[in-house]
């Protein structure tokens, strides 16, 4: 009993520092703004100490047997942490985020970190996954939590109605399956489906509802509209943070979902095949391709700075469809270090937008590289690594993601990736030109901010290593993935 | 020896890092030459120990990179990369010294072209397909700050066509090698062990089947052709190195052809020889159409660094031509070309860079009588020259030399239309040259050349001029591997 509470305490810590940050504010406000970091900061690093202890514990099951802890598991947890590291700490340097909204934020980091934690480690009981799923919905009011912004307010307003879509459509399929197989738990309803065999139109309606539900957060087609709106709308640092979390948990969840309830091992260990009532393959390469597609020409076609990035973050979710569709262990590895890339890339690219849009507003100049080198040169850095180009780390994980895909002779698919990879290229150098052009002409430089520059190198450093010892890093992230549990 | 290649390719951003972390402008400045001489020097070294009796035994740095997708850093100096390697290590040191007194922001083109130099050396000596495409894909990003910072008027819409097509370039290669490595069981990059072994493979792409031969090669040489450039999708070379300095257009043509046309011998020789040896015929087209589409835009051309590129469509065409015989003789012809045009179009684009410093044109017809005033840049230029239209003495000679004897083995016709081309382009030549350097001075008194510059200069007409009359170790380093590559599997 101890030990299965133990087990518990990384999300437990986040928990209480987030009711603790809310309790504060309701009870005083003002000099309590100063403890709010560091109480947060504490809370997540608290939880990463005690998820090391939780991986010496071995794989297992915990909480009435609800809940499990493998490697997968654990590894979408230190993801999420790190996230919220970085969300807090890209929030603090942000003047998007006003002072009195600190504690919001804060809290609502935690909190939400927390309730993906438990997500992502959760795998018997559906309704358990799919409900806290939903809750999602409070990462879409970080997005609203902005300067008095009409447009975070209604980005907010898209991402709780599509919290809301989510909740129903997973919901009917829990019912669905529940009707027919008369179990909540993941493998019992795979053994149902097995032995008993349900009806194809069943069968599919329910994977339908499930991919479907889970795309509002994984932003992939169709359920993607809401995301660039919303992340448009909202403060740079919350649509980094969001989009991150979002896209840890869904594919968590996904890849959880897809291998338990629907697939099956195949005689090769660590593939895995659909089980024979739908193969439903075909499908999700379909979806993986249009929002491959649809969002690098979303992209393609802007020119506003936000709506760019916007778009580049809904194609990150079309790569790691390529390395789901692989349905093996190597894809799903590919997928879990293209996150583990994607959090300090994304959270460095906005965290230098952030930087230079925030001075912006106060001088009306034209924003350019020449107005802070050392960010200019961390922003090109980071772009370059979103783009997918070499020598850099996400060029590592684009290759993987792609390549999975075309191991499986999904060929047609990487040609698509690799054309989104062009149209985003493109567009990328398009929007970077003017800073460039901008190191020709003189301009006051901006204040520097040395703690800024300590949170770049701190995202900078991790990207570096993962391009030089990118071999254990596939080392770690593999051995993640192969755990008995499955 | 092998441990001196990482050295020779990684030098130069060793010395990028190094700026970075002092920001002194003598620290940076010495930092950048010392990387690139040391870069030039240990090619020389890997020259030297390359044993033409042996050409199984040639450098070779191979260590497990991503071991779990059979990824090695592998890198290897032989006959195939050899010149190419000598000719990019040898003119770095110099672009670093045209650059050395740039008034804005010399440290960024310093730290950029030092990235550029390993990208360049990266592709020419990588032979696992994963790094290759890496480091080819590497090179136009520093191209792309290059021209867009320190471009002239124009210079956003020319760096963005090379960047768009760059990217299609590279998204063309990394196909046809995925597709290659997802083709074979076990899967491996290493071009060593894939060769001998694509043949009767077949990939799907939506559902359509084809042969790996058939996909992957005309994926890799449409790559290729778009970077080398050849004609009819050359047009971003040519705008993009009319709008940026002449320093920065040789670097962009040491980054083009030169690795384009090395790249492509290694792995149509070595992956695919029944495919390039159905299409020499195409091939042979290919060069021969470029090398005379450079010689018409050449006639056109008033502006030096027009000429510059002009040169290096010749220059392609011919070394395609060489590639193209599929005989011995002619593909070291062509490996020769890249070296010596390469050296003599550096001279070029240093020439250019004096006289616009002190004239503020690069147009021909402003220039005038500049023989009186700086006769050793006239003598420099006129080497450079003499070595670009084949004159006995200078490399340029033996290049030709051994490509006609390729050539005519392949087809007599091929002798006539190069003999036409050079013809032509000869007296063109005489003519620019005759414009610029002799007759009555139009342009004011031009400053003498600096020490600086001499030094730039000076060593390249030296390297022309000497391996004209010495050419044996080169022909001897090339040959050895060549004949083996013939042997594995001729495509005649």
């Amino acid at each position: 009993m101890i030990k299965e509470l133990i087990l518990f305490l990384p999300e437990v810590y986040l928990i209480l520092a987030a009711t603790g940050l809310i309790l504060g504010e309701v009870g005083y406000h003002g000099e309590r703004v100063r403890i709010i970091l560091p109480t947060a900061l504490i809370s997540v690093f608290g939880s990463l100490v005690q998820l090391l202890f939780n991986y010496t514990a071995g794989p297992g099951r915990f909480g009435h047997a609800n809940f499990i802890n493998d490697g997968f598991s654990l590894f979408l947890k230190t993801l999420l942490l790190l996230t919220a590291l970085i969300g807090l700490l890209a929030d603090r340097k942000s003047q998007e985020v006003s002072l009195e909204n600190r504690t919001e934020h804060a809290a609502l980091i935690l909190g939400i970190t927390a309730l993906g934690m438990l997500v992502v480690s959760s795998a018997n009981w559906i309704w358990i996954i799919f409900l806290m799923f939903s809750l999602n919905v409070l990462g879409s009011l970080l997005l609203s939590l902005k300067k008095t912004d009409r447009k975070a307010i209604e980005a907010s307003f898209k991402g709780n109605i599509s919290a809301i879509y989510s909740l129903i459509l997973t919901s009917l399929a829990v019912i669905l399956f529940y009707s027919v197989t008369h179990e909540f738990d993941l493998y019992k309803i795979h053994t149902a489906i097995i032995e008993k065999g349900i009806s194809s139109r069943i069968y599919s309606v329910g994977f339908s509802l499930i991919l479907i539900g889970l795309g509002f957060f994984g932003t992939y087609f169709p359920s993607q509209l809401w995301a660039k709106d919303s992340y448009e709308g909202a403060s740079l640092p919350a649509t980094a943070f969001a989009s991150c979390l979002f896209r840890i948990t869904t594919f968590g969840i996904l890849v959880r979902v897809v291998v338990v309830q629907f697939s099956r091992e195949s005689q090769n260990p660590g593939f895995w095949i659909p089980i024979n009532t739908l193969n439903w393959l075909p499908v999700l390469s379909v979806i993986c391709g249009l929002t491959l597609l649809l969002s690098a020409l979303y992209v393609f076609r802007q020119t506003a700075t936000r709506k760019i990035f916007a778009g580049v973050l809904v194609l990150q979710s079309g790569f790691y469809l390529l390395g789901l569709l692989a349905l093996d262990q190597i894809g799903f590895a590919s997928i879990l270090l293209g996150l583990a890339t994607e959090i300090f890339m994304i959270g460095g690219l906005f965290a230098t937008l952030s930087f230079f849009e925030d001075r912006r507003q106060k001088s009306d100049d034209e924003i350019s590289l020449s107005r802070s080198v050392p960010e200019g040169i961390a922003l090109l850095f980071f772009l370059l690594c979103v783009i997918g180009l070499p020598p850099l780390p996400g060029f590592i994980s684009k290759f993987t993601l792609i390549s999975s895909a075309a191991r499986h002779q999904w060929n047609g698919l990487a040609l698509v990736a690799l054309i989104s990879f062009v149209l985003v290229g493109i567009s990328a150098f398009r929007w970077v030109y003017p800073w460039v052009y901008g190191l020709r002409q003189r301009q006051m430089a901006f204040s520097i901010s040395w703690t800024h520059r300590v949170l770049l190198l701190g995202l900078i450093f991790p990207l570096a290593l993962f391009s030089v010892f990118a071999e254990p890093m596939l080392n770690w992230v593999s051995s993640s993935v192969a755990f008995p549990l499955w | 020896m092998k441990s001196l290649i990482p050295i020779l390719v990684f030098a130069p951003t060793i010395g990028a890092i190094l700026q970075v972390l002092n920001p002194r402008p003598l620290f940076c400045r010495t930092v950048a030459i010392l990387a690139t001489v040391i870069s030039a020097v240990t090619a020389g070294i890997l020259f030297s120990e390359i044993d033409p009796q042996n050409p199984i035994e040639t450098p070779q740095f191979i260590v497990n990179w991503i071991k779990s997708y059979s990824i090695h850093f592998a890198l290897e100096v032989d006959g195939l990369n050899l010149l190419p390697t000598l000719a990019t290590a040898l003119i770095f040191p110099f672009l670093i010294i045209s650059e050395w007194n740039r008034s804005f922001a010399r440290r960024g083109i310093h730290a950029l072209l030092l990235i550029l130099e390993t990208a360049i050396l990266g592709a020419l000596c990588s032979v696992d397909l994963f790094l290759l495409i890496f480091f080819l894909m590497m090179i136009p990003v520093p191209l792309y700050f290059l021209s867009s910072i320190w471009g002239d008027e124009g210079r956003e819409k020319a760096s963005f066509r090379m960047i768009s097509v760059s990217l299609v370039a590279s998204a063309s290669l990394f196909l046809g090698v995925l597709i290659i490595f997802h083709g074979l069981e076990p899967h491996t990059f290493l071009i060593g062990d894939l060769r001998g072994k694509l043949v009767g493979k077949t990939a799907e792409i939506f559902g359509v089947s084809f042969e790996m031969n058939q996909i992957a090669f005309g994926l890799i040489t449409f790559a290729l052709a778009l970077r080398a450039p050849i004609w009819p999708v050359h047009g971003w070379c040519r705008s993009l190195i009319l709008r940026a300095p002449a320093s920065i257009g040789v670097a962009t043509l040491l980054a083009g052809y030169p690795v384009a046309v090395t790249v492509f011998t290694r792995i149509g020789y070595e992956l695919f020889p029944q495919s390039v040896g159905s299409h020499l015929d195409l091939l042979m087209g290919a060069g021969i159409i470029t090398a005379i589409f450079g010689t018409l835009s050449l006639l056109q051309e008033k502006d030096l660094r027009g000429i510059l590129v002009s040169f290096s469509s010749i220059a392609t065409g011919f070394s395609i031509i060489g590639v193209g015989t599929g005989l011995q003789t002619g593909l070291v012809g062509s490996q020769f070309i890249l070296f010596s045009t390469a050296v003599g179009l550096a001279i070029w684009g240093f020439s250019s860079e004096i006289l616009h410093y002190r004239s503020k044109t690069y147009l021909t017809e402003e220039l005038s009588g500049v023989m009186k005033t700086l006769p050793d840049l006239g003598v420099s230029t006129l080497i450079a020259l003499a070595c670009f239209v084949g004159v006995p003495g200078t490399i340029g000679f033996i290049s030709y030399s051994l490509l006609s004897m390729g050539s005519f083995n392949y087809h007599p016709g091929i002798i006539i239309v190069s003999l036409v081309v050079a013809t032509v382009v000869s007296g063109f030549l005489i003519q620019v040259f005759r414009q610029i350097f002799l007759g009555e001075q139009k342009t004011a008194s031009l400053s003498a050349l600096t020490f600086r510059e001499r030094v730039v200069l000076f060593p390249l007409v030296f390297v022309i001029v000497t391996t004209g009359f010495i050419p044996s170790p080169l022909v001897e380093g090339v040959k050895m591997t060549v004949m083996r590559i013939l042997a594995q599997g001729s495509p005649n």
